[in-house]
């Protein structure tokens, strides 16, 4: 029982090390401040969700949560592409709530505030993911290749154009790199991983509904970036087990869920705040963005 | 190499730049003077692409560079520095020079090939930082700099961004002696090796010593024109600059 | 048609004070203060509180409230803001604190009252009055009055006293107004408690009109900051404009959309206005994109 109990908790860690690699490849290493990942999570779990409902296979299903969210990201790129800092942060951010709006009303497709049930287990190759510990073993595949990939194209040479466009766009500009270009390959690979992540929640919970993709599901996002320092992928795998793992204690002294919810909340929000008041790199940032 | 053709550039209603024109010969180096607020570093920057200038052509080897964007315009030839550097600050020493360097291969898919810098690529950059002094400083990040060594290595990326025409806003300023007389001596072994040059400075010692023709700028006008001896006779000029 | 028209008025009046505080923020301090909302929602909670649960009688419950929001709006700048700004902290990282704070108010909130929603009953529902053909509730028309004296009354105090001059004087200029002898870090703080002020002020009409739940404040602060950007985010007279266009553009958008969609009209008006006029409609250029 307490292993199973882990083993959720484990598969909720590499989840969130998804969603929290792939948002540093927007924000640690381009310096695009994107806070829409919620809204790319979403459009991979509905996507996920809605190819699987109607009998397609898992690794379809999975693929194409990553390719519509990344394809969702590039669009977004486009018109947001000339915006700088806060004003990114703010359209990215109602980009993610124009998702929640659709998810909710957007009845005959998404069946609004009813949500989607009945999501089947993923299968591969005739082996089905049906209990918590052939699912983390799935999940923790997914979460240590999204490592890899964001690692990978960190430290190219493609990598060193996304770190000259944080830094400094005019001056990467005047050397020839087409800085668009480079910020809409980030923001759609980004939200690619995030669509993935979106497709294993999916399939772990079987059951979907706009209120798993609030402003407020950012927030452990958020802290698990910003805990693990910008840039800093072995930082942010840290703070994903530390930022899942912390309120859990709550349970076992035997609050009522109607206090756990906002607790959790809580504590995010104080960490984010202690990071950024009294460590602002984190666990081990490696960026200054000013 | 480099013709500038009636450039006009307004911001609100003042004229920044009015119906400017001269030509950058090949392998000259011009320099570009006047009082502060003359326009100088605007004209770099229309000329760059970094900003969009109203009126007027800017030819680079024949080719017109006018309204391009400021990548479009360094690939057709143009490399740059700033009046205060601006490089990478988060990235090595290194990185900076390399992301000037052509050759590599820069592309999203790449990095999924383990594709990683060519040794020849990385001994090209270890030269151009070899010019400046900065060898020992590559692995540094750039934020770590001293002011001195920012203005040497934004030198040495320009450098090393492959260009026909090369343009440097106030090189000396700013800095210590010691790197004064350093970024002095690499512009004018610029010059030896025939680069054609467009500079902006203050320092009229150093400009006689290296420019072939001097332009001044008053209130973005041309007010003069030649080499720098005529330029320092010349009525008009001795106007703005005591007058 | 009127009655739609006379609806966005309504809301646009509540808009315009969080919008009026927010723009007062971010006008002299340069940055978005995203847990304005929270602020708005602490007020209305607080009026609840007082109000309701201590029955303390309607003036007494009111002036408390304010007082609340106002405390609130100058713990934020001073517990987290000041610090940051202390330490150089660039806008963006402000922004995300600002998210946290949110967070952090909108679950204390939830923690301490519960989720249910709440209702305050201050004056007894009446018939609407008949104007031209449309409806309006006598506390509807203290609504509008309120807040146009509030707004009025605002812009008076910021052209003839002299902490309205020195706030404007930052405004335009740090640099000069530090020269002239105005503290900045003083002015900044004044800022906070007049706009908190302001906020306790909506939350009180807010509380009053509609419900309270509390996650109002993350709607309300989105709210804000859309009128704010549409008006154009450095002119106080301007976010009050844009606050007032929102609410009539919401309103009569419920009307040929399904009821849901009415919160994402603000989205999209955010998004087109930060893509194609980032300044708003009236604002000047220095605010954005810097």
């Amino acid at each position: 029982m307490i292993e199973a109990y882990l083993a959720h908790l484990l598969v909720l860690v590499c989840i969130y090390i998804v969603l929290a690699v792939s948002l540093q490849l927007s924000i640690g290493f381009t310096g695009l401040f994107n806070l829409g990942h919620i809204g790319f999570y979403a459009v991979g779990a509905y996507a996920s969700a809605l190819l699987a409902l109607s009998g397609q296979p898992f690794w379809l299903c999975f693929l194409a949560a990553g390719v519509f969210a990344g394809l969702t990201g590039w669009l977004l790129s486009l018109p947001t592409g000339k915006l700088k800092g806060d004003y990114l942060a703010l359209a990215t951010l109602g980009f993610s709530f124009l998702v929640y709006a659709v998810a909710l009303n957007w009845n005959d497709l998404t069946r609004g505030a009813l949500g989607l049930p009945g999501i089947p287990k993923p299968e591969l190759f005739g082996f089905a993911f049906s209990d918590t510990y052939s699912f983390l073993a799935l999940a923790a595949v997914v979460a240590i290749a999204s490592y890899l990939i964001v690692q990978r194209i960190a430290s190219s040479p493609f990598g060193r154009v996304l770190g000259s466009v944080r830094d400094d766009e005019l001056a990467a500009r005047t050397l020839g790199k087409n800085a668009a270009r480079t910020k809409s390959i980030a923001l759609a690979s980004s939200a690619f991983l995030a669509g993935l992540a979106g497709s294993l929640y999916a399939y772990y919970i079987t059951f979907i509904d706009p209120f798993s993709f609030t402003l407020l599901e950012l927030v452990p996002v958020l802290a698990i970036v910003v805990i693990g320092g910008l840039a800093s992928l072995e930082g942010t795998i840290l703070a994903a087990f530390l930022v899942v793992l912390l309120p859990e204690p709550l349970r076992f002294i035997g609050f009522p869920s109607s206090v756990i919810g906002p607790a959790r909340q809580i504590i995010f929000a104080l960490l984010l705040l202690a990071v950024l008041l009294y460590r602002p790199k984190g666990i081990g940032g490696k960026v200054e963005l000013d | 190499m480099l013709e500038l053709r009636s450039l006009s550039k307004r911001f609100g209603g003042v004229h920044a730049l009015a119906n400017v024109s001269f030509n950058v010969e090949k392998g000259s180096v011009t320099a570009l003077i006047g009082p502060n607020g003359a326009g100088k570093t605007t004209l770099l920057d229309l000329v760059s692409g970094v900003t969009v200038l109203d009126s007027g052509s800017v030819l680079v080897s024949g080719v017109n560079v006018a309204g391009k964007r400021p990548e479009q315009v360094a690939r057709l030839g143009v490399s740059r520095t700033f009046q205060s550097p601006r490089l990478f600050g988060n990235l090595t020493v290194l990185d900076n020079v390399l992301l000037a360097l052509d050759g590599g291969d820069e592309s999203f898919w790449a990095s999924f090939l383990g594709r990683r810098d060519s040794k020849q690529l990385l001994e090209r950059a270890h030269s151009a930082l070899e010019r400046v002094h900065l060898t020992n400083k590559a692995h540094s990040l750039c934020r770590d700099l001293s002011y001195g060594q920012r203005k040497l290595l934004e030198l040495a990326r320009a450098l090393a961004l492959p260009h026909t025409v090369l343009l440097l806003d106030e090189p000396l300023a700013g800095v210590n002696p010691v790197v004064r007389k350093e970024i002095a001596s690499v512009v004018k072994a610029l010059r030896k090796q025939g680069e054609t040059i467009l500079l902006v400075e203050h320092d009229l010692a150093f400009v006689s010593g290296v420019a072939d023709r001097v332009v001044v700028l008053e209130e973005g006008r041309v007010i003069a024109e030649g080499t720098p001896s005529q330029v320092k006779r010349d009525k008009k000029v001795v106007e703005a600059y005591l007058g | 048609m009127l009655q739609i028209l006379l609806n966005g008025i309504i809301a646009g009046a509540i808009y315009a004070l969080v919008a009026a505080g927010f723009a007062l923020v971010y006008s002299t301090a340069r940055f978005v203060h995203f847990a304005h909302g929270a602020i708005v929602a602490g007020g209305a909670y607080a009026l609840f509180f007082f109000f309701e649960r201590l029955a303390i009688g309607f003036w007494p419950a009111a002036v408390l409230a304010i007082a609340v929001a106002a405390l609130l709006g100058w713990v934020c700048n001073e517990l987290v803001y000041k610090p940051l700004r202390h330490r150089g902290a660039t806008p963006l990282i402000l922004l995300l604190a600002g998210f946290a704070l949110l967070v952090l108010i909108e679950s204390l909130l939830l923690l301490i009252f519960g989720a249910d929603v709440k209702v305050i009953r201050v004056l007894p529902v009446e018939r609407g009055m008949d104007f031209f053909g449309a409806i309006i509730t006598p506390l509807q028309v203290v609504i509008v009055v309120v807040a146009a004296l509030l707004l009025v009354g605002l812009h008076a105090f910021m052209s003839f006293t002299r902490l309205g001059r020195s706030l404007r004087a930052v405004a335009s200029n740090k640099v000069v107004a530090q020269i002239r002898g105005i503290s900045v870090e003083a002015t900044y703080a004044k800022a906070f408690l007049l706009a908190s002020a302001i906020a306790g002020v909506a939350g009180i009409l807010v509380g009053m009109e509609y419900n309270l739940e509390p996650t109002m404040g993350t709607s309300l602060v989105i709210k804000g900051f859309t009128g704010a950007i549409v008006g154009g985010v450095d002119s106080v007279p301007g976010a009050i404009l844009g606050a007032l266009l929102l609410g009539v553009a919401e309103n009569v958008a419920a009307w040929y959309l399904p009821s849901g969609y009415k919160d994402a009209v603000a989205f999209v008006l955010l998004f087109l206005f930060l893509l194609f006029k980032p300044n708003g409609i009236m604002g000047s250029n220095k605010g954005a994109r810097k």
